[in-house]
Parts: C-alpha cells; structure tokens; sequence
C-alpha cells in the first residue's frame, strides 16, 4: 500500500518537475512552485510531499503538502492535507555554498481523511456539544534550516534541510491546564525535511 | 565504529520525539489489552468479607488533578480496585489514553474502565480497544458481579443497539451463583445522552434483577446517589477529576455504603 501511494507521489511530483522545467524554459507561470518539500514526522503524516511557494521579501514560505501514515507504523492507515507557512527572518551565508537560517516560525492547519473524524458537528448532537473538530488540527512549530546552494545552471539549484519542534492545539491546552504532570517536551515532537528548488 | 554506535544510539532515542500523527495508534506492549490484564491482577488478590472500590470518572484533561486522586486514594490499603466511570481521555487522542494509563499506574490497587462518550472520538475507539479491550464486559470476583456497560447511545446516533440490553440481560441470567450484581456505565438512563428510547427498558432489567445492587454512573460532573426510579434499585453518580472529587464504595453481601470523598485541598 505504501510502495503504492509513494509511487504515485513520485509520478505527480515528477510531472511537476517536468511542467516547471518546460515552463522555466519560456517563462515561469504563477502558478508553478518555487520549491518541493518532502517531510518525516511532525504530526502531519509518516511521510509528507509538497509544493509551496516564496514570498514576503523571500521569508515566507507557503506550502501544500499530502500526508500519509501507514497502518503498520501508525496503527491506522490516516491520509492528511496540510497548509503550512513558515517565515524565516534571518538568513547567513555561512560558506560560499552554505546558507544557513537559523531561526524559522510557523503554523499549519492539517485536515485527516476519514470517517471517524468530523469538520462539522453531525445533526445528533447540540450545538457546541463539543467545541472543537476533529478532522482539523491546528500546529505551530519552530525551526531552522541549512541550505546547499549549487551552481545556476544545475537542474536542483538548492537543496535545504530542515527541522522543526512542533505542537498542537489540543495537546498544548492540556499542556497549559497541566503544569505540574506535564513538560513542554511532553507536547512537543521534531520533524525533518528536505526541499528542493530549482 | 564509536562515532557511529553513538549516532545509532542517539537516533533510537530520537525515534521516540517524532510523531506521525495525533490520531496514530502506536503503543507499548506494556499498554494493551489492559482490562484483561487488570482483571488477572484483582483475581489473584483474596476478597475479603468487605469488597472496596474506589470509584472516580471523567478525567479528560485533569492530569493534574488525577495525580492528586492517585495520591489521595493511596492512602488506603484496603481498595481492592479502582473502577474509571469513563471519560479517559477528553479528544480520543492516544497521547492522553498513554497519559492516564501512567498516572493510574501508579495506583496500589489495579484499576479498570468504563467507556465514555469522549472516548469514542476520532480513533479513540480504536485506541480504547487496543489498550483496555470490549466495551462490554463482565467479571467476577468474590461474592459479586460486575457488569460493566457501554450507553454512549448518541455516539452511535441512537441506533437503538446502544446500550447493547439483550446482553446485558445475558450477563444477570448468567449469575445462576445469584452474586450481588454491579452495572457501571458511563452514562446514566436519564440523561440526554443515554438512547431515550431504551431508558424504561435499562431501568426495569435491574428492577426485575434482585441480585442487581447498584448502578454507577459517570459524565455529569456531580455526585447523586438516589433509587432514581423508585424501583429499589440505586442509582449513584460519581464526579469529575477536574471537581476532585471520587466515591469509596463498600460492598458486603448485599449492602452497600457509599462515601463521597473530596480530595480538594
């Protein structure tokens, strides 16, 4: 199952590719993204794959990513969307090939597939029965990243890597109404990436 | 080769920061199958003539709380165990399942669970069935029965299959020993929540029952001890960890003494 979803994964990743070379080689449409990001961890699946874009004076990245947890690690077969944004305010070359940025800050909101989670009360119970959706979850997280930068004419013209130290909503409310049983690193998980632009 | 056993050390110590998602299962082997287990643990113990439960409910995100219950009802040697009226977790998020099993671990006596409606969210219900194990289910021990009952009926939109009667009234024909009976069920037959289509039908299985002792209840966040139907059978409901407050209840042969403790300091 999983071989099969990385499979197709990886053909609409490749035909992204393909588009955003061909597009390059007239001009670059809008709507073709400046990066690729896949992604271990980090509460939005097993494995991640997205597309995003540069923006804010090149400090903010927004990004799109499909999420998958295999049964044989998650202990239930979960897909995910996620929408993520992440702003990093300083950057440093700290080689002539090594740009580092050390500091990154960010929120996504994750929405799980399947029928046992909710995005709207269902009709058999009160309004604000319970107060919050299942589906969705919202994260913020910091991090940094180390980005090898390779020469123009390369088809990959950097390759960063990033992690991040995340939390979520619900996990972090029992954290804040639980000081005494609860450490921040309790609420707390990592997650690593690479991306790709080129 | 050094270098490298650590860095092999370091990222197995690391596997365990990382998270795939807030409803993945994954848990120890240490954390399933949990209410067989327990059950295992009060039969070895040797009922006395007096049989003590602690019974406390709806801990959903009251760690705090819950700890302090743990220390509290510690004090005492004679709690043969501790019955959750349900409520484990507030989001049906493994995390805080793993959270509570830690906390009530800590308890002297075995503890067990009655499934609550917040239980049955997201995956909790599979997480619930992973860790402790059915929803229904009954165990002797000494003199007495136990029954304890899922009536989380508007989970199930009010199909009209919860709480499962047809076997609970199994469970009483069961009893040929005629051992005092005990039904705990997260939710009480009054409540909006319980299928108000099967209330009468709950209510008049444990009158017809003369065994049947007690029904217990969780999810409203108060204490009320009352013969609800004035039927002769007595209803009691325990409070929240976030009220700090649980219930020592006193079993010999066919009478009962309750008492409402507060742990609030």
């Amino acid at each position: 199952m999983m071989i099969k979803y990385l499979k197709y994964v990886l053909v609409i990743l490749a035909s992204f590719i393909v588009k955003s070379a061909e597009c390059q080689e007239k001009q670059k449409k809008w709507y073709i993204p400046d990066h690729y990001k896949a992604q271990y961890a980090g509460n939005i699946g097993f494995v991640s794959f997205g597309a995003g874009y540069l923006h804010g004076k090149d400090k903010l990245e927004t990004d799109f990513f499909t999420g998958y947890v295999p049964e044989a690690i998650g202990g239930d077969r979960i897909m995910t969307l996620t929408l993520k944004s992440t702003y990093a305010p300083w950057k440093k070359l700290i080689r002539e090939n090594l740009t580092l940025r050390p500091f990154s800050v960010g929120l996504y909101l994750n929405y799980s597939f399947g029928s046992q989670f909710d995005t709207i009360s269902p009709n058999e119970y009160p309004e604000g029965y319970y107060w919050w959706a299942t589906s969705l979850r919202v994260g913020g997280f910091i991090g940094g990243t180390l980005t090898l930068n390779r020469k123009e004419d390369y088809e990959i013209k950097r390759v960063s890597l990033y992690y991040e130290l995340g939390t979520y909503d619900l996990i972090f409310l029992s954290f804040l109404q639980n000081t005494e049983y609860l450490r921040i690193w309790d609420v707390t998980s990592l997650a690593l990436g690479v991306k790709f632009e080129f | 080769m050094k270098h490298s056993l650590f860095i092999f050390v370091g990222l197995l110590s690391l596997t365990s920061c990382f998270e795939y998602s807030p409803n993945q299962i994954i848990l120890d082997d240490s954390e399933k199958n949990l209410t067989a287990r327990n059950i295992q643990k009060i039969s070895q113990r040797a009922p006395t003539d007096t049989l003590t439960v602690a019974f406390m409910g709806d801990s959903q995100r009251w760690y705090d709380e819950t700890e302090d219950f743990v220390r509290h009802v510690n004090q005492f040697n004679d709690v043969d165990f501790v019955l959750h009226g349900g409520d484990i977790s507030d989001f049906g998020l493994v995390k805080e399942f793993r959270w509570i099993n830690e906390i009530l671990s800590e308890l002297k006596a075995p503890y067990l669970t009655v499934v609550g409606n917040h239980d049955l969210l997201a995956n909790g219900r599979k997480v619930y069935t992973e860790m402790f194990g059915d929803y229904n289910y009954a165990f002797d021990y000494g003199d007495f029965r136990f029954i304890i009952l899922d009536t989380n009926s508007r989970e199930y939109e009010f199909n009209g299959r919860v709480p499962d009667l047809e076997w609970l009234q199994q469970m009483l024909d069961e009893n040929t020993e005629n051992r005092s009976v005990i039904v705990a069920s997260h939710i009480p037959p009054w409540d909006g929540d319980f299928d108000a289509n099967l209330q009468q039908a709950y209510a008049g299985i444990l009158a017809n029952d003369p065994n049947v002792v007690l029904s217990l209840h969780a999810h409203r966040h108060s204490f009320l001890d009352q013969e609800y139907y004035n039927d002769g059978v007595r209803y009691f409901v325990t409070t929240s960890m976030q009220k700090e407050g649980y219930a020592l209840l006193k079993f010999s042969g066919s009478d009962v003494a309750i008492e409402m403790v507060s742990y609030d300091d």
